[in-house]
């Protein structure tokens, strides 16, 4: 094993041997699938990780142009609140009763972010809905979020940036991609 | 008939008027208040039928023997129960069951006797008639007392015989012969249970209640079939024991016949009308009773002792798919098999402080378990098998074990065996939706010895038990496990891990575990953390926490949702490699601190 290895380099680097024989936990809990375009908005894609018991795991893709661009330095022109219905949602028992019930395009949170001025001075706000992307029901939203939006754009493995856990039917991910397909589609928009 | 019973009590038969026809000799003594079996000449000598006979006899049987019919039929009281002891297939059912089930050190055992409810629905019928005629009802014999002495004496008197020509009889013969009482006692005492019923009852109960508020809230739902099976559950859901009891204990003899929809058709037409009501009530019938089922029952015996587990390919709990079994062993199994086979019980239970997942070990001072042997029909093995010789074989058991894994590296099947198990001390869920597309491939590929230990057994009681499981709630646990880190360390950095202890985490339910278990956030206490630095990327982590913490999910974070965490006090996404636990902290040993030692003693 590498471990003795320069940490220095690009994320992850120093102990990619490792990581071969030993996949981070994500990949060893997780199939990772991608809803592209979600609710119909062009390129918004968000990837849900799904768990070997089933649970969902929801967050954004790489893709999606909140995080494909640099986050705001600071990210003190970054607001994330979550819906009413999202942080009313009460879960309770084994059987997850009470939760609030989603469907694809249901948005879970809002996520704002003020675009830099125009020549004229005009402010833009960006604003996107991050949504659920399956029909389930919702479990728990990561409120850490609420905070520390800049979690978003954390894409490392173990990535702290979910947004929100939901159950869901094995059937429910009919529809998402798979991470081959993520890759293969996203990089064909790319050369055109 | 035996001789003795055909002069019957004159003066109940008095009281009875015609309604005596419809009954025995027996339930006219019994009526009559003759207590004295002897009255009732009980228990013609019983010659037990030989081995090769032991067949195994079809349920609901019927017992009652054809000479106990006078003309017309059974006696409308008892349906020819009240001479069973004259009855060959009764003592061959009873022989049969003792031989089957083969009970050792039997020196008593308690009889519960149930009745056809029909049965006992005459009885409150004839009281109250007896009551009407100035009768003193309280006199009468009840139909179970009897019959309880009957069956008793024939049990008992069966089960000498049982064994009479077994090569190994010594060993089933009860020591000091055999009682059956009423209130057996004694922590291993049988229970024996027999039931009989009637194929008359349901429709008999049914009819008389028909118009009964009883009948109409209580009745079965429809007709339904005609089976065999049906019988005697349907009964007793029908009109319930209880009901009866309830609705008819205490009324008079006009009221009970209102109660019933059966008035008297003329109050002023003379006593010998009124009877026709009652002597419809109380008619003799075609069927005697059946025998619907004899079992027998002991209570359990617990074992307790600790364990170690010191390989990371077997689970503590055997694993269930949708009823199929997936792993070829546990540790459950590795402990249980044999005490259950040496006490020849019909199966047993588990219960351990705590559990571990597949892939770690459970060293150190081991963990305590009990062992709950269910109807074991044996309560002191024979002298070559004692409980250190058990745990001899125990410990020198050869274990089949899952072929992959090795640490917590998992593919498809160690994804599912970590899972399906956690640190906490639920039990293994059922969680066929969550599992049910898993192939997993749990089959025996390598067999080693010596992997699961097992020390200071010894018996306990009941109490042991839920003291035990109260107490693990308070434990703490010491667990060594080794940490990876992307960010390089140093083992200055990891002083902050020393530094940070103690502390409480925040520990929201795993997203491994979170489909079983309820959502929740739960704190738990980290009393110390000991690094050990090994190189880079990687160090050897020791921590005592509270009971029911998730040390995997305090190294790597959770995805956040266990906070602080390892990963979160060095700032740098880190991985658990190998996990053990070092030591239970319970009520025999002391916190001991760090460094102190003792934990590390691994067995291999």
């Amino acid at each position: 094993m590498d471990g003795d290895a320069p940490p220095h380099g690009e994320k992850g680097r120093s102990s990619l041997g490792f990581r071969q024989l030993f996949p981070p936990f994500v990949q060893r809990y997780f199939t990772r699938l991608y809803c592209l375009d979600a609710a119909g908005c062009p390129g918004e894609d968000h990837y849900v990780l799904q768990h070997v018991n089933h649970l969902l795991v929801v967050g954004l893709a790489p893709s999606h142009p909140l995080v494909a661009a640099q986050p705001p330095p600071g990210g003190g022109q970054l607001r994330l609140r979550f819906t009413e219905e999202a942080l009313a949602s009460q879960v309770s028992g084994k059987r997850k009763r009470g939760s609030l019930s989603l469907k694809p395009e249901t948005t879970i949170c809002v996520c704002e972010v003020d675009s830099p001025s125009d020549a004229d001075g005009t402010r833009h706000v960006l604003s996107y809905d991050i949504r659920a992307c399956v029909n389930g029901d919702l479990v728990e939203v990561n409120e850490r979020l609420v905070d520390n939006p800049l979690l978003l754009w954390d894409e490392r493995q173990e990535g702290e940036g979910w947004v929100a856990i939901i159950k869901a039917s094995q059937r429910a991910t009919r529809h998402l991609v798979t991470s081959a397909e993520y890759q293969r589609r996203r990089a064909a928009d790319m050369n055109e | 008939m035996a001789e003795g019973d055909s002069s019957a009590p004159s003066s109940v038969v008095t009281a009875l008027g015609g309604l005596s026809e419809s009954f025995c000799n027996r339930c006219l003594m019994r009526l009559e208040g003759r207590r004295d079996t002897a009255a009732c000449r009980l228990i013609t000598p019983l010659q037990p039928p030989h081995h090769d006979d032991d067949e195994d006899l079809q349920l609901p049987l019927c017992v009652c023997p054809d000479d106990a019919t006078a003309s017309g039929g059974y006696c409308g009281l008892c349906f020819g129960l009240m001479h069973l002891d004259a009855s060959a297939a009764f003592q061959r059912a009873l022989l049969s069951a003792i031989r089957r089930e083969r009970y050792e050190d039997v020196h008593e055992a308690s009889l519960l006797l149930t009745l056809p409810p029909n049965a006992l629905f005459r009885q409150y019928v004839v009281k109250t008639f007896l009551e009407s005629r100035h009768w003193e009802a309280r006199r009468v014999v009840d139909l179970k007392e009897a019959v309880r002495w009957i069956v008793e004496t024939t049990a008992t008197s069966c089960w000498k015989g049982a064994f009479r020509n077994d090569a190994d009889e010594g060993s089933c013969m009860p020591r000091d012969g055999f009682t059956l009482s009423a209130g057996g006692e004694g922590e291993s005492a049988l229970r024996v249970s027999v039931t009989f019923g009637h194929s008359g009852a349901e429709d008999e109960l049914k009819d008389h209640f028909r118009s009964t508020a009883v009948g109409r809230k209580d009745r079965p739902s429809s007709g339904g079939g005609r089976g065999r099976g049906r019988k005697r559950k349907a009964v007793i859901k029908g009109v319930s024991l209880a009901t009866l009891q309830k609705e008819l204990g205490h009324r008079s003899a006009s009221e009970l016949l209102e109660f019933l929809g059966l008035q008297q058709e003329s109050t002023d037409g003379g006593p010998g009308r009124g009877v026709e009501v009652w002597r419809t009530l109380l008619a003799r019938v075609t069927d005697g009773a059946e025998l619907a089922a004899i079992d027998m029952e002991r209570d359990s015996i617990f074992i307790t002792g600790r364990y170690l587990k010191l390989t990371r390919r077997l689970s503590q709990t055997a694993w269930f798919v949708e009823g199929q079994k997936k792993t070829a062993s546990s540790v459950e199994e590795v402990i249980g098999l044999p005490l259950q086979e040496a006490f020849r019980a019909k199966t047993f239970k588990f219960h351990a402080s705590g559990r571990e997942d597949v892939d770690v070990r459970m060293l150190g001072n081991g963990r305590p378990f009990i062992v709950e042997l269910l109807n074991p029909r044996r309560t002191y093995p024979p002298a070559d098998i004692t409980l250190s010789s058990l745990e001899a074989a125990i410990n020198a058991h050869q274990v089949a074990v899952q072929r992959c894994g090795g640490s917590l590296q998992e593919d498809d099947d160690g994804d599912d065996n970590g899972d399906d198990t956690g640190e906490d001390k639920d039990a293994m869920a059922a969680s066929g939706d969550a599992t049910a597309d898993v192939t997993a491939d749990g089959g025996p590929s390598e067999v080693v010895s010596g992997l699961v230990q097992v020390r200071e057994m010894r018996r306990a009681d009941k109490r042991l038990m839920m003291h035990m499981q109260r107490a693990s709630e308070e434990k703490q646990k010491v667990y060594a496990c080794v940490v990876w880190t992307e960010k390089a360390i140093t083992p200055t950095s990891l002083q902050r891990l020393r530094d940070a202890a103690p502390l409480t985490v925040q520990q929201k339910t795993p997203l491994r575990v979170l489909h079983r278990r309820s959502a929740a956030v739960r704190p738990k206490a980290i009393h110390w953390m000991e690094a050990e630095y090994i190189n880079g990327h990687f160090f050897a982590l020791r921590v005592c926490t509270q009971a029911g913490t998730y040390v995997k999910e305090l190294v790597h974070g959770d995805l956040g949702r266990t906070h602080p965490s390892v990963r979160s006090l060095l700032d740098s996404p880190s991985d658990i490699l190998q996990l053990d636990v070092l030591r239970l902290v319970d009520d025999e040993g002391g916190e001991r601190q760090p460094g102190e030692g003792g934990e590390a003693a691994l067995e291999d």
